[in-house]
């Protein structure tokens, strides 16, 4: 396209380009896009109410004796660790051996509204927490937790350190009291309470806006852009609408489970405080002495580094290592340069401690 | 013998707006409607008041004719409203508009007793409307400022709306259907003060944006200093992403946005409360459960799930104790 000083013939040089990318989209979108997520095999091997415990079949012939249970958020969906074939989290840790199993919350349902924080952790997580130990023979697992479910993994890490050999956790918030991230400086001064009262559960379609409104220029309408100016790239396509799949599939909130991350963590950080209470059990961070690993993502909006970064300070632990990527919340997860670095790390930091001697030792009471 | 008082001789005397604003209504071409509904109210007249008969006997179809009077004035309003319609952003027009609102409304509660308050109220009112309308006047001298933000407009037009709409709508209601109605009235309140909220925070929303497109154009020629073609666009595309990006990420961080985002959630969520409570009055005349109901089976089946799970962990423990095996 040559450049043009006239307005009547930039207008013609616009229209043929929209003609380009129509033609394109019509061709690329009517094609047979591989857009499924969530492909890696798996089981579904405990269920309770909605909460269903996933083991993924091992790739290889003998799986390390020690599982992995990964705990992801009730914000959006736990397949976001297996969002690509070519990029899946599942799938890394698979073939580095580990047995893996994933919590899939499900998606609440109005008779779920009064669901607390307590019987998520002390509840589900807890018996899934069981279910494995039970199930493989282990007296502790391994337990990596991603984002808010990272927040849940230290709570029960935290209230049964006996049970959790190693812990990882990943872009997850402990310390709500900065400024950094737009969520913790809105939700200061949100009305939980009237929300949950008004509402029941929160509606996953509120918590969207939220984040859309964190950044509108980029996700409301640059990123379609970008969407269009790729409409020839079928990689780049079946990717894109992979991740509007998860990124419009959020389950609505418990309500009560809700109210309160939002008012004991958010509004009143009373996790840093060792001030908050699941079912009358105080939890105290740093009761954590078993290895930890926290990641956190440098250029995070949505976690920012000052919400994550300081947990392994707050802990007992002997070995505890804090590692910073340079990429977002989600690239953490698909990017590119995360899965070529930093999971094999991640990976290796799990494998490497698992093989522990001490590992395979009966730790005693489980409820200490 | 008859006694009722002749209908016509009740009716309060007609105060006729003498003013330039209703003349010229009279000529538009609303008078062949404003006419229609003289005729209509003349037969209605003729068709009530005539069965009256003699003074002295209360006849409650009198009144109405009295209530038709009123309405006939009403009448006359709502042609302005509709001429105002029409050059409504012309502030003399609003201000011509307001006089003859206050003269006509005056008229309409003129009669009452003073002590009712109501002549006096509106009076008030009329006083919080002028203060708006140059709140408006003030706020958009050319469009360069967002009204909200300029001058409080929203600030203005809700404090406006509580000293005049408001208090009718929220005068006490009477009657049997005296709860259903305080229910209506609070969702009409808190409607109105959800979207004041509402345009507040929209009003927040074009300062970024504007500055962002101020910041393009004031960049635009040395860019397509060698014409508009691709890599030119381009580079203005993603300057206005970038500069955007970066001016609706300090707005949203500011006390100001964070205060109207608070505010308009708060009133958003008064709203749905409101509108929850007029639904379930309504959902209560038909054999569907309403919230409230749905409320009650979620705590009993939450608190038996929990009972159902306590009980299967106790009965686990005491088979685990005598050696038993569990049962599936």
């Amino acid at each position: 396209m040559a450049p043009t000083q006239s307005p009547l013939e930039f207008a013609a040089q616009w229209r043929a380009v929209q003609q380009r990318w129509m033609r394109r989209g019509a061709a690329s979108l009517t094609a047979d896009l591989d857009t499924r997520v969530g492909t890696t095999p798996s089981d579904v091997v405990y269920e309770e109410d909605r909460m269903k415990l996933m083991r993924y079949r091992p790739v290889v012939e003998k799986p390390l004796p020690i599982p992995l249970l990964i705990v992801y958020a009730l914000v959006n969906r736990q397949y976001m660790l297996d969002l690509q074939p070519d990029r899946s989290v599942v799938k890394h840790l698979l073939n580095l051996g580990l047995d893996v199993y994933l919590i899939d919350w499900g998606y609440p349902a109005g008779c779920d509204r009064f669901l607390t924080l307590g019987d998520y952790v002390n509840g589900y997580l807890h018996d899934c927490v069981e279910y494995v130990k039970k199930r493989t023979g282990q007296p502790k697992i391994n337990l990596m937790g991603v984002c808010q479910g990272g927040t849940f993994a230290a709570m029960y890490a935290s209230l049964n350190p006996r049970s959790v050999g190693n812990l990882a956790t990943l872009v997850a918030p402990i310390d709500f009291d900065t400024q950094d991230g737009l969520l913790h400086v809105w939700s200061k001064s949100l009305d939980a309470g009237r929300m949950v009262d008004t509402f029941g559960n929160i509606p996953g379609d509120f918590m969207n806006v939220g984040f859309l409104l964190m950044n509108p220029i980029r996700l409301m309408f640059h990123k379609y852009v970008d969407f269009l100016e790729h409409l020839d790239d079928q990689d780049f396509l079946s990717n894109f609408i992979r991740m509007e799949k998860w990124i419009f599939d959020s389950p609505d909130q418990a309500g009560e489970a809700w109210r309160q991350f939002m008012q004991d963590c958010y509004q009143r950080n009373l996790l840093v405080k060792g001030e908050m209470e699941l079912d009358g059990r105080r939890i105290d961070l740093r009761r954590i002495d078993m290895p930890v690993l926290n990641v956190f993502a440098e250029h995070d909006h949505l976690v920012p580094p000052a919400a994550s970064r300081p947990f392994t300070e707050l802990t007992s632990s002997q070995d505890a290592e804090v590692l910073g990527f340079p990429t977002g919340h989600i690239g953490l997860f698909v990017g590119r340069k995360s899965h070529a670095e930093l999971w094999p790390r991640v990976g290796g930091w799990i494998v490497k401690r698992s093989r522990r001697p001490d590992f395979f030792l009966d730790p005693g009471p489980v409820n200490d | 013998m008859d006694d009722r008082p002749d209908p016509a001789d009740q009716r309060r005397p007609v105060h006729v707006v003498k003013n330039e604003t209703s003349h010229t209504a009279r000529q538009e071409s609303g008078d062949v409607w404003k006419d229609a509904h003289a005729a209509w109210l003349r037969a209605l007249e003729g068709i009530l008041g005539g069965p009256s008969g003699g003074a002295g006997k209360a006849w409650p179809f009198g009144n109405v004719a009295n209530g038709a009077d009123l309405h006939s004035r009403t009448w006359e309003w709502w042609l302005q409203v509709a001429k105002l319609g029409s050059d409504w952003r012309r502030s003399e027009a609003t201000r011509s508009f307001l006089d003859f609102w206050n003269v006509s409304m005056t008229n309409l509660f003129f009669g009452l007793p003073a002590e009712s308050g109501l002549p006096r109220l509106w009076a008030d009112s009329m006083k919080g409307w002028r203060s708006l309308v140059e709140a408006m006047t003030r706020a958009a001298p050319n469009g360069a400022e967002p009204a909200g933000q300029a001058t409080g407009f929203y600030d203005s037009w809700l404090q406006t709306y509580e000293a005049t709409v408001g208090k009718f709508v929220n005068v006490p209601m009477l009657g049997q259907a005296r709860l259903f109605l305080e229910k209506l009235s609070r969702l009409v309140d808190s409607h109105a003060k959800f979207v004041a909220a509402l345009v507040e925070f929209q009003s927040r929303l074009d300062p970024p944006w504007i500055q962002s497109m101020m910041h393009v154009l004031r960049r635009a020629p040395q860019i397509a200093e060698g014409g508009l073609d691709p890599k030119a666009c381009r580079e203005l595309y993603n300057l206005l992403i970038q500069t955007a990006e970066e001016q609706f990420a300090d707005a949203f961080k500011s006390p100001p946005f964070t205060q109207s985002l608070a505010t308009l959630l708060g009133r958003s969520l008064e709203f749905q409360q409101d509108y929850s409570k007029v639904m379930e009055e309504i959902l209560r005349t038909t054999p569907v459960a309403t919230k409230s109901d749905m409320n009650e089976v979620y705590r009993e089946l939450y608190n038996l799930r929990k009972q159902l799970k306590q009980q299967k962990a106790t009965i686990r423990e005491l088979a685990g104790r005598a050696g038993l095996e569990e049962s599936p």
